[in-house]
């Protein structure tokens, strides 16, 4: 698939945006249509945190056509610049994102946003970075927004707690990551005699990193409705392991090497493969991007972890 | 939901995630796995299901047919399969896993073969924790239907401990005698909610997205009557002709390829009234009503042609007659218009027009739904001699979209009102990978979703809407047209009786 920035161009009078983002998709001469489907704030408060914005957006815009609005805090004055991106794909067919960098001084920020929102499409927040409710950009940006996408890896458990106070419908992309292990979890259960086997299990022993050790927790007793321990080991930067047993067995996925394969171990039956990598943070960013309303699953877990 | 066995308890581990997949434990067995079909679309759609996650943690597929293989070498197979005929390549890395589930029995259709089979079943179950669930796909000639599930009833390959389903692929009988035959013979070992009947065409991602376009848009549904709606017209046009497929399509002709089944299935999609939910049954439900309503075709309501030699997009082609294996006195239909009468409340003194075939300009399906004109023009008559009345153009393939056909005052001196089109690609919003309409099926037949799925009533009452006219078609000939046009001349007097015109897609 192609990507193609047809234009880049850089102004400091947000009303000229929309002529300069007319004039990046062709202009009128070209009778072209837009075909967005959100709006997606970016808090991007660093250079690097641009970039890798920049480079998600790229990684999403080919299935999700949207306007991003990346918006970084300043002290200067404000400033703007706008891009669009077309991506072809089979049979010739495209389509483009937009893309407006604004640096605004945090207070003006919200407003010069709320000036580049396309009318009636959802808008997404994806906030990078440490997260308190009490700052007052996050909770300019939150209120534009109908959900908001944190990274408890950058913020922690209690970041992501802080921002459910902000936003109707709240998205971690640590628990996005984690969908295939609790996929390969979910399926150690799968046959008659193993679901029983559920009403066993008291503790979980996970490898791994502390958040997600703890979402895995949250998630076990919020599905399970059942008090499970949680000892978590390691200081890995992914999860390797997760144990459960009940009744003497041991039920077990584990990822031995860094391929995206692993191993899952349900007693009686022979070892199975199961994918345990997740895909690329950008595309967890489109996962969530697909989804409007809240996630209970999420929610539940989070309370529980 | 099929079932022969009581349900387990479900895994609440399962609640709320996101996967879309198949979840239950599942044993696929593909009877004529080492054929065509098999080859081209089933192997690679299972593991374009493998690569997207959407397989059951517990899975295996057995490959069964005649031809001497082991699981090595039918591994071996399957992988030529996927490297020639899927649309992801083959992931090195995925590929040893995926190749531990696939397992190969030789045998032939009979008991005691069978037999065999069962107790190789068995033991998969027991090593893959695979419960008894079993999908059982017919990918073999129709002909071999009826003995296939006959030794599946005597040898219990139909009452396994877990579920058991069974998927055939059409044709679905000759005509309607026949189709009862068939449902006979299957009705035997499986109940009817445990078969499904696949037709690709539904499994598209493009028709489905007629469900969309219909009831997810409140606009739309207030003018889909025949109070607004003068005429519907539905193309299915393709630009290659038989190719290798003589002997075959010497027994089916155009209406059993792709009237009977495929058109009549988006008609349906067009024409039904909106269902109560987006489930099996009640979508089911109402295709069935309005294939009811459907008065059957006959032959003062039809135009049948067969191609003679032309160009097609420059290339010049060969007439039916001289394609290879075609006998020279063939008065086989290659293109049908018919035209389409719906006796409800809805649909009542509204046509729908339908056109199939084979070389002509090109490859194209689409669902025209032209408007009635407005009842005043308040305009001078001269400014809207071109304006034509209102369309909108659902495009299944290819360029999937949907087109409206509007008036609009063209910037003169003197008032003039021009007809535009306002294109809107899906391609334009949605640049995801779409899915092989193989996979969509597989995968909701592993779940147990029959919605996209043919019920036996569809198929019979399809049938007795196309028998009347297969009959008188017996006699008499096809007219020649010209290879590359949009049929014979009789198809545009056809419309030219009642007033109108073929739109060109």
């Amino acid at each position: 698939m192609a990507a193609a920035v047809s234009h880049d161009d850089h102004t400091s009078d947000l009303t000229a945006v929309e002529s300069m983002l007319r004039a990046a998709r062709g202009g009128d001469r070209t009778g072209s249509v837009r075909a967005i489907t959100l709006n997606l704030i970016v808090h991007a408060p660093d250079t690097e945190r641009i970039e890798v914005a920049i480079e998600a957006l790229e990684h999403v815009g080919p299935s999700h056509p949207l306007r991003a609005i990346v918006a970084t805090p300043g002290d200067g004055d404000l400033r703007a610049s706008v891009a669009s991106s077309c991506w072809v794909g089979a049979s010739d067919r495209q389509v483009c994102s937009e893309r407006v960098l604004v640096e605004a001084h945090a207070k003006a920020l919200p407003s010069a946003v709320t000036s580049l929102l396309v009318p009636d499409l959802p808008v997404f927040l994806w906030w990078q970075g440490p997260f308190t409710h009490e700052e007052g950009l996050a909770g300019g940006l939150s209120a534009l927004a109908s959900r908001l996408i944190v990274d408890s890896g950058e913020c922690g458990l209690e970041g992501v707690l802080a921002a459910r106070l902000l936003a109707p419908s709240v998205a971690d992309l640590v628990w996005s990551g984690l969908h295939p292990w609790r996929d390969a979890v979910a399926g150690l259960f799968d046959g008659p005699s193993e679901v029983r086997a559920l009403q066993r299990i008291r503790a979980v022993d996970v490898r791994g990193p502390e958040n997600e050790a703890r979402l895995m927790a949250g998630w076990l007793r919020s599905a399970l409705a059942a008090d499970i321990d949680l000892n978590r080991e390691g200081r890995q930067h992914h999860l390797e392991r997760v144990t459960m047993r009940a009744g003497g067995k041991e039920y077990l996925v584990e990822r031995k090497t860094r391929g995206r394969l692993g191993t899952a171990t349900v007693p009686g039956l022979l070892d199975y493969p199961v994918v345990l990598a997740p895909p690329p943070r950008p595309s967890l960013l489109a996962d969530e991007l697909s989804r409007l309303a809240g996630d209970r699953l999420f929610e539940r877990a989070l309370d529980a972890a | 939901m099929a079932t022969t066995a009581k349900r387990p308890a479900p895994n609440p581990l399962r609640s709320g995630l996101r996967v879309g997949g198949a979840s239950e434990p599942t044993v696929f067995v593909i009877y004529g796995a080492s054929g065509d079909l098999s080859q081209r679309k089933l192997l690679p759609a299972i593991y374009n299901l493998a690569v997207r996650g959407l397989l059951p943690s517990r899975f295996a597929v057995i490959g069964y047919a005649r031809a001497d293989m082991d699981n090595e070498s039918f591994r071996e197979f399957a992988r030529a399969a996927v490297e020639k005929f899927s649309r992801t390549p083959v992931d090195d890395h995925l590929w040893p896993a995926f190749a531990e589930t696939l397992h190969y029995q030789s045998g032939t259709f009979d008991e005691e073969a069978f037999k065999v089979l069962g107790e190789r079943l068995e033991a998969i179950d027991a090593a893959h924790g695979t419960g008894g669930n079993r999908v059982y796909y017919l990918s073999t000639p129709a002909s071999f239907f009826p003995v296939i599930v006959q030794a599946m009833g005597a040898t219990r390959l139909n009452k396994p401990p877990g579920f058991a389903r069974v998927v055939i692929e059409k044709p679905f009988g000759h005509d309607l005698d026949s189709a009862h035959e068939l449902a006979d013979v299957v009705h035997r070992p499986f109940r009817e909610n445990q078969i499904y009947r696949i037709d690709h065409y539904l499994g598209k991602e493009t028709v489905q997205n007629i469900f969309a376009f219909r009831f997810a848009n409140a606009i739309f549904e207030p003018v889909w009557n025949n109070t607004h709606v003068d005429h519907v017209q539905i193309t299915v046009g393709e630009s290659i002709g038989v190719e290798h497929r003589a002997a075959f399509y010497e027994e089916t002709g155009v209406v059993r390829d792709i009237v009977q089944n495929h058109l009549l299935q988006v008609f349906a999609l067009v024409a039904m009234e909106p269902p109560a939910a987006f489930d099996a049954d009640p979508i089911r439900d109402e295709k069935a009503k309005l294939l009811r309503a459907t008065k059957p075709m006959t032959i003062e309501n039809a135009v049948r042609g067969q191609y003679g030699e032309g160009y097609v997009a420059g290339e010049k082609v060969a007439g039916y007659l001289d394609e290879p294996n075609v006998p020279p006195d063939s008065n086989t239909p290659t293109y049908i218009a018919a035209k389409l009468e719906i006796a409800n409340w809805r649909w009542a003194g509204t046509p729908f027009y339908i056109r199939a075939g084979k070389r002509l300009a090109k490859r194209v399906t689409e669902v025209a739904v032209q408007f009635k004109r407005p009842p005043h023009l308040p305009f001078p008559t001269d400014a809207v001699e071109q304006l034509e009345p209102n369309a909108l153009v659902l495009r299944i393939q290819p360029d999937e979209g949907i087109s409206l056909r509007f008036g609009a005052k063209a910037p003169t001196p003197t008032l003039a009102l021009r007809t535009v089109n306002m294109d809107f690609l899906y391609g334009s919003s949605f640049l995801a990978e779409v899915p092989e309409a193989y996979e969509t099926l597989i995968l909701d037949a592993m779940r147990g979703d029959g919605t996209l799925f043919t019920r036996q009533d569809s198929v019979e009452r399809s049938w007795e809407i196309v028998d009347p006219l297969l009959d008188q078609w017996r006699k008499g000939t096809p007219q020649v047209y010209t290879g590359g046009s949009w049929g014979p001349d009789l198809a545009d007097e056809l419309l030219a009786r009642d007033g109108r015109r073929w739109r060109r897609p």
